[in-house]
C-alpha cells in the first residue's frame, strides 16, 4: 500500500461542483511531498480501487448544503456514511462506495472528507463566491495535514 | 399523434379485487421513470411505464453542427454506453459519405464494444438487477451476504472501463473515434498490457453464469417479437442487417419501412412498434434467441453446461443471457487483443463531404440502437433521428407488466411491486438517473 492521496471529485463544468478539482489543481501546484493527486466524476468503482491502493484516503468533494464554507469529516469517527443506500449507477457516489468498501473490506486506514458547501449545481464552470473563498482554505488545511501525515509517515520509515 | 392499436388487447379478467398499483419513482434503472397498473373489478385496465424525465433534444442541437462532430456529441447522451451512439453515428455518417473502413478498423471499434459490453452488462448484473432476486434493497445490503459477488461485478466493471479507456482515451463519454476511423491506433504492446486483466474478466464472466443459473426466477412466458442485428461471421454488435422473429430482414436504410414511432400522452419518450404488428423486443434476449449459435465457444460451452434453453422467453432469465454476453464479450476481447497487427496502418479513412442521408445500427448492452443523418454538401447535419432501445422497448415492458400483474393479481401489495419493478429492469432501462424511493398506492373501490 502506497502512502496518502487526494482525491478531487466532481465536475468542472458544474459550477459548485468543480470544488474538489479546484483543490487538486492548487494543492499540485504547492504540495509535491509523498503524496499523489487523483480527479475523479466519483465513480464508485474508482473509489474503490483507490481505497485499496492508498493508507490515508482525502477526499475533496462539494456538496449541497445551506451552510457556508466547508467541513473536515473523519469517516472513522462517524457512521454518517453507513445510512445511505444504493439508489442506481447514477446514485453512486462517495457514501456509496464508502458503505461498499466497509461491507468488502477494503477500507484504507483512514478517509478525511473535506466538504466544500455549494449552492450553485448547474452547468457552466463559475462557482458562487463562497466555494471560491472556501478553495484557499481548504488548501492550507489539506498542506497542515498532509505537512504532519508526512512527518509522521518518514518517522516510521 | 398516433392511437396504440392494440390497446385494446390490455383488457384481461383477474380476480375480484380493484385497484392500482403505482411506484411513482422507478429505482435501479438509468433514468426518471414510474409506472402504474389500475385494475377495476376482474379487468386489468391499464399498464403504463411513465417516463417523465424531460426531453434532451440531441436531435435538435445537432442541427447545423459538422457531420464530425455528430459521434461524440450522440456519446453524451449516456455514460453508460457512449460507444454504442458513437458507433451508430460513425455507421450512418460513413454510410452518407461512402466511406469503407478496413476491417481492422471494425475489429477496433467491436473491441471497444467489448469493453462497453463487459462494464455495463457487469453493473447491470450485479449492481442493480440480482439484488432483486436475491430480496435486497440495494446491492450495499447485498455486499454483506454476497461480498465476493459483488467485488467479482466491480472487477467486471473495472476491466470493460479499462478497455475503454486504452481505446477510447478515456472510460466515459471516449473520444478517440472519429468518421472514417480513429484519431490514433493502440500500439499492440498496449493491448496485450490489457490480457491479464480480460483473463480474469473472462474468469469472472464465466462464475457470473454459474451463480446467475441458481437465482429463483419468477414464472413469466410470453410470445415475443424478437429483434436484432445478425452478421454471418459475428454475434452482432457493430455491423450487420436487422432480422425478427416473424421473419423480417432488413438493413438500416429500410428500418423505418418496419418500424415506427409515436407518442403516448405519458411518456416524454417516444414509444415504437412494428407497422402492422406492435410491440418487440430488443437487448440480449433477442440477439441470444436469433444469434444465439454464434457466442463464443466459452458462453457456447456454458449454454451446454447449465442446461439454458436455446430459445429464451422468460424475461427474468434475461440475466443468465446477460451474463453469458459477457463471457462472449470477454473472450471476444482477448481474440481480437491477439489478433491486432494494425498499429503500422492508418488509423482512419479520409473523406469528402457530399450531400447525402446515412443510416447507421448498432447493438446497444440494452438493444438495437438507430440513427438517422441528413447531412448537406458543406458537411453540416440537416436532420437527425435517434431511436434508442429503451424506448423501443417501452411497449414491450408495459405488455409484460400486464401480462405479470394478471397473472400474480393475488400476490401482497409489496410482493407484486418489487416483482413488477424486477420485470422492468429486465431490460437494463436506460432512462439515467434515478433514486430509489417506491410509493405503492392501492385503491380499492
Amino acid at each position: 500500500m502506497n502512502d496518502a492521496v487526494v482525491v478531487g471529485i466532481g465536475n468542472a463544468y458544474r459550477s459548485d461542483d468543480g470544488a474538489g478539482w479546484a483543490v487538486v489543481d492548487a494543492l499540485q501546484k504547492t504540495y509535491s511531498k509523498n503524496v499523489a493527486y487523483k480527479k475523479l466524476g466519483g465513480d464508485v468503482a474508482q473509489l474503490l480501487d483507490i481505497f485499496s491502493k492508498f493508507s490515508i484516503v482525502y477526499l475533496v468533494d462539494a456538496c449541497c448544503s445551506d451552510r457556508e464554507s466547508w467541513r473536515r469529516f473523519d469517516v472513522s469517527e462517524s457512521d454518517l456514511f453507513m445510512k445511505e443506500t444504493l439508489t442506481s449507477s447514477h446514485g453512486f457516489g462517495v457514501s456509496q462506495a464508502i458503505a461498499l468498501a466497509k461491507n468488502l473490506d477494503l477500507m484504507p486506514k483512514k478517509i478525511i472528507i473535506y466538504a466544500i458547501f455549494g449552492k450553485r449545481f448547474i452547468m457552466g464552470d463559475c462557482m458562487s463566491s463562497s466555494v471560491a473563498d472556501a478553495i484557499p482554505h481548504v488548501v492550507a488545511a489539506l498542506i497542515k495535514e498532509l505537512d504532519i501525515c508526512t512527518k509522521r509517515e518518514l518517522r516510521i520509515t | 399523434m398516433n392511437k396504440d392499436p392494440s390497446e385494446k388487447e390490455y383488457k384481461i379478467k383477474v380476480g375480484a379485487k380493484t385497484k392500482t398499483v403505482q411506484v411513482d419513482y422507478l429505482a435501479r434503472v438509468e433514468g426518471e421513470g414510474a409506472f402504474t397498473v389500475k385494475t377495476h373489478g376482474n379487468v386489468v385496465d391499464e399498464v403504463r411505464l411513465n417516463i417523465f424525465e424531460p426531453p434532451r433534444f440531441f436531435e435538435g442541437f445537432m442541427q447545423g453542427r459538422n457531420l464530425a462532430e455528430a459521434p461524440d456529441i450522440a456519446a453524451r447522451i449516456c455514460g453508460i454506453c457512449p460507444v454504442a451512439y458513437q458507433i451508430s453515428a460513425l455507421n450512418a455518417m460513413e454510410q452518407a459519405l461512402g466511406v469503407q473502413v478496413p476491417e481492422y478498423i471494425h475489429q477496433l471499434r467491436r473491441l471497444i464494444y467489448c469493453g462497453e459490453w463487459i462494464e455495463s452488462h457487469g453493473l447491470h448484473v450485479y449492481m442493480l438487477h440480482a439484488p432483486d432476486f436475491l430480496g435486497y434493497q440495494d446491492a450495499i445490503l447485498m455486499s454483506k451476504d454476497f461480498p465476493e459477488e459483488v467485488k467479482r461485478g466491480l472487477r467486471l466493471k473495472k476491466a470493460g472501463n479499462e478497455l475503454i479507456r486504452m481505446l477510447g482515451g478515456r472510460e466515459v463519454h471516449p473520444i478517440n473515434m472519429k468518421v472514417g476511423g480513429f484519431y490514433q491506433l493502440p500500439k499492440k504492446q498496449e493491448l496485450l498490457s490489457l490480457v491479464n486483466v480480460m483473463k480474469q474478466a473472462l474468469l469472472d464472466a464465466q462464475a457470473t453464469v454459474r451463480w446467475v443459473n441458481t437465482l429463483p426466477f419468477p414464472k413469466l412466458e410470453r410470445s415475443y417479437e424478437f429483434v436484432s442485428m445478425t452478421h454471418p461471421d459475428e454475434y452482432p454488435m457493430g455491423r450487420g442487417t436487422v432480422v425478427s422473429t416473424s421473419g423480417i430482414t432488413t438493413t438500416a436504410e429500410e428500418f423505418e419501412n418496419h418500424f415506427e414511432e409515436y407518442h403516448v400522452r405519458h411518456s416524454t419518450a417516444l414509444q415504437s412498434r412494428m407497422i402492422k404488428k406492435g410491440a418487440y423486443l430488443l437487448g440480449p434476449m433477442a440477439r441470444y434467441n436469433l444469434n444465439g449459435k454464434q457466442l463464443s465457444p466459452s458462453a457456447r460451452s456454458l449454454v451446454q453446461e447449465i442446461g439454458f434453453e436455446e430459445y429464451c422467453v422468460n424475461p427474468f432469465r434475461s440475466i443468465i443471457i446477460r451474463s453469458l454476453e459477457l463471457v462472449h464479450a470477454c473472450e471476444e476481447a482477448l481474440r481480437l487483443i491477439s489478433c491486432y497487427d494494425a498499429e503500422r496502418m492508418p488509423a482512419f479513412v479520409p473523406f469528402e463531404y457530399k450531400a447525402a442521408i446515412g443510416y447507421g445500427l448498432s447493438e446497444a448492452p440494452r438493444g438495437l440502437l438507430y440513427h438517422r443523418y441528413t447531412v448537406d454538401d458543406q458537411g453540416l447535419i440537416v436532420n437527425a433521428k435517434i431511436a434508442a432501445p429503451t424506448s423501443q422497448n417501452q411497449k414491450t415492458i408495459e405488455e409484460d407488466l400486464f401480462d405479470f400483474v394478471s397473472q400474480n393479481i393475488s400476490l401482497p401489495d409489496t410482493e407484486l411491486t418489487w416483482r413488477c419493478e424486477q420485470a422492468i429492469r429486465n431490460y437494463d432501462p436506460c432512462i439515467s438517473c434515478s433514486t430509489h424511493f417506491l410509493k405503492l398506492q392501492r385503491i380499492h373501490e
